[in-house]
């Protein structure tokens, strides 16, 4: 620098801080300003899309309670085979209630004592959806959860096994804030 | 989910307003700016399960994408004679007295007057709270064409605002 450049760079240095400092305190003035706070129907919407705080969300519930294509079909070719096997061993097709032969009340009592067993049953869940949260009544909200199920009763003896399907639905209170 | 993760009430709370404020960059209509607002939070929410605070540039990005895709389908819908009536902002920011709220509205029409980029790195770095890199992030853009975009924006606020509004305390 050149003594004769000093007072234009002087004049140069004070001026860019002059509008330094001018930025700054329009830019504090305007940082006091607050946003308008959304309407409280904005915070329900969003509720009604996303899982609650600290729940599970249902697409992670599905993924742990799905069971592999192949493992479905391999039960459900079992439960055929078992329950054709029942008809077969037992060597009576039903043609209808009202042939149902009379000898059959009989049959009832010769019944192995493990086969008169009650029967286990479980609960094989296959799906789950999340649908959101609704009001049951004007005050109630809810989420609302759809579990589909299949129902595994397997006979006291073990030799037979129904699968039957089931839908669930389950209300879960919620509060909105 | 551990109970020590930060769920998705504690971000709304500190965010919602702000986002808002940002989508009304392109929807001056509040009722529109809040459902870019949803669209943009729900996106990123379900993309993140467990967001950082270093998240935040995305959050305000998902917002944008969802503002900007609204703002596309009201265009279509509305017409020319509407984008000219959205022009002037309603209220943007609260004010507990009356003189507050005048110098809000002086503001927000002095911002609706800077070019879009300006707009959104004061938005941005005022009330949405970002560092410049944030901002950058968040915009895709370079630290300096971002920190230069603001320094104009504020030279040219300087301008137009009056004296007053400067200076009020």
């Amino acid at each position: 620098m050149t003594p004769s450049d000093a007072p234009f760079d002087d004049h140069a240095d004070q001026s860019a801080q002059a509008n330094q400092a001018a930025d700054e305190r329009l830019s504090a003035q305007l940082a006091g300003l607050r946003p308008v706070e959304p309407g409280p129907g904005l915070r329900s919407r969003i509720a009604a899309e996303l899982p609650l705080p600290g729940a599970d969300s249902f697409e992670t519930l599905a993924r742990r309670r799905r069971v592999p294509v192949g493992e479905r079909l391999a039960w459900a070719a079992g439960g055929a085979v078992a329950a054709s096997l029942v008809f077969l061993l037992g060597g009576v097709v039903p043609s209808g209630r009202e042939q149902a032969p009379v000898a059959a009340v009989t049959a009832v009592d010769s019944v192995p004592a493990a086969a008169a067993r009650p029967s286990q049953v479980r609960d094989e869940a296959l799906s789950w959806s999340d649908e959101g949260i609704r009001f049951v009544d004007e005050f109630t909200p809810a989420r609302v959860l759809r579990r589909k199920v299949i129902e595994r009763h397997v006979a006291g003896d073990g030799t037979a096994e129904v699968r039957v399907p089931r839908e669930d639905v389950i209300f879960l209170p919620v509060a909105l804030r | 989910m551990a109970k020590s993760d930060p769920d998705w009430q504690t971000w709304y709370d500190a965010h919602a307003a702000r986002l808002v404020l940002y989508a009304r960059q392109w929807l001056p209509e509040r009722a529109d700016a809040e459902d870019a607002m949803q669209a943009g939070f729900v996106k990123f929410w379900r993309s993140r399960s467990r967001p950082e605070a270093a998240d935040l540039p995305l959050l305000f990005t998902a917002v944008r994408t969802a503002a900007l895709d609204l703002a596309k389908a009201r265009r279509r819908r509305t017409g020319r004679e509407q984008r000219a009536a959205d022009t002037a902002p309603t209220a943007w920011w609260d004010g507990d007295t009356l003189a507050e709220r005048e110098r809000a509205d002086v503001v927000a029409r002095a911002i609706a007057a800077l070019p879009l980029e300006q707009r959104e790195a004061i938005v941005l770095r005022i009330w949405g709270g970002l560092t410049f890199a944030e901002v950058a992030r968040t915009l895709d853009e370079n630290i300096n064409t971002v920190a230069a975009r603001y320094r104009a924006a504020l030279t040219k606020l300087r301008d137009l605002l009056p004296e007053a509004c400067h200076d009020a305390e």
